[in-house]
């Protein structure tokens, strides 16, 4: 390919990838919102019907990977720099646990039991890892495309995934602050099953801290209103 | 093998590719269907949502009940009410005068008149309210049936017959105004 050509064309094209991709990022916030706002007013907890959209948001991820030719590799999903981002989220993990363990204190919310531990352990990793893959390995990288790799794409990714818990405020703001900095661990050195683990972790912390009355279950959208 | 790093400007990242001149070919064409992949999934997502909503409303808000507000006046607001589905259940039915709620009750008083006229498979289908105390003026009767959806989660309101006026005076109980559909 010619290089004037080549420079000419990528001109153009980040024109049209900048909007292909914010239309990629809207379409997958979009089915979260539909499930969180739509399916289960109308649907109750039918898991099929919340699955429709879940299901075509994760076709099109899956479909955009391979169209745009990214590895798993590229995505996040590898160990070999595991060390480096776990590095790299301890310091904002301890920050983070020290707050909420003092506003537990204060508040007198802190609350252990073992059945919730032992079920937190079995979904929480699970639910860390599609979420982060999501908002990581799909919105980040997307982002990226849009705004370039820095602050404006941190700063677009963490307001997203402060939108999808909504009108959950405590949720809403932890989710926003986790949101800038797993974003930022994500942009510097991207490995998923980090990041996933630091969620499960956080997301734990954070059932046992605040207050239950405040957290009103973790529930998001529809769910939270009651 | 090429190694090509596309950059659409200062701050967007580069788009690397390690790929021989076929696979790029091929990165590229693929990356034409999005716009159509993206398409289809809105289409279907719509697609979705309406039915959502259409079985939403069949389940939720079609009229499943047959009734009538009979009388109401300032002693008693009384009727009958029959669940399509299950003829032999006894609905619940709740009394709203002015817009506020009064009360709520099982309608399963004894009104032979109401299967003598084919509309019920037994007598137990009557309801019969006490009128709590009103200033006197003009007020409104509303009965509503609750019907149970989503298996017992949600619970709507359906107004049962039309709403019915009546006066109530400082010395004595009106008679009713108006009188409804007679089974």
């Amino acid at each position: 390919m010619p290089p004037a050509v080549e420079a000419g064309s990528a001109h153009v094209a980040a024109r049209g990838e900048k909007w292909l991709a914010a239309w990629e990022i809207a379409s997958v916030v979009s089915s979260f919102l539909i499930v969180e706002w739509i399916v289960l007013p109308f649907a109750g907890n039918n898991i099929l019907a919340a699955g429709v959209p879940i299901g075509l948001a994760f076709a099109l991820m899956v479909l955009s990977h391979h169209a745009r030719g990214e590895s798993a590799r590229e995505i996040g999903w590898r160990l070999d720099n595991f060390g480096r981002a776990v590095r790299l989220l301890i310091l904002p993990m301890l920050i983070a646990s020290i707050v909420l363990v003092g506003v537990g204190l204060m508040m007198q919310s802190l609350r252990l039991g073992k059945q919730q531990i032992l079920e937190w352990i079995v979904w929480l990793p699970l639910w860390g890892v599609l979420q982060q893959y999501v908002l990581q390995g799909f919105i980040n990288r997307r982002a990226q495309l849009i705004c370039g790799k820095g602050l404006k794409s941190v700063l677009l990714v963490a307001l997203l995934f402060g939108l999808l818990h909504l009108p959950n405020p405590w949720l809403s703001l932890a989710t926003l602050v986790g949101g800038v900095v797993w974003a930022r661990v994500y942009q510097r050195v991207p490995n998923l099953p980090a990041l996933a683990l630091s969620h499960a972790l956080m997301s734990m912390l954070l059932a046992a801290t605040l207050p239950a009355t405040a957290l009103k279950g973790l529930r998001v959208g529809i769910k939270f209103l009651g | 093998m090429l190694e090509i790093s596309i950059r659409g400007g200062s701050n967007v990242p580069p788009l690397s590719f390690e790929a021989s001149p076929t696979e790029l070919q091929n990165i590229t064409g693929q990356q034409s269907r999005l716009p159509q992949y993206l398409i289809v999934k809105s289409i279907l997502e719509l697609l979705f949502v309406g039915t959502l909503a259409v079985g939403f409303y069949l389940t939720a808000f079609t009229p499943f009940f047959r009734g009538s507000l009979d009388v109401a006046d300032a002693r008693t607001v009384a009727g009958w009410a029959v669940y399509h589905a299950d003829p032999q259940a006894s609905v619940e039915v709740q009394l709203y005068i002015d817009g506020k709620f009064v009360a709520d009750r099982t309608a399963d008083a004894p009104r032979p008149d109401v299967r003598l006229a084919g509309r019920a498979e037994d007598d137990k289908h009557g309801f019969i309210f006490e009128t709590p105390s009103l200033s006197p003026g003009e007020h409104e009767a509303r009965v509503f049936v609750v019907h149970q959806s989503g298996g017992g989660k949600r619970r709507t309101l359906q107004l049962l017959d039309k709403p019915l006026v009546f006066t109530v005076t400082a010395d004595k109980p009106p008679a009713a105004q108006q009188q409804t559909e007679q089974p």
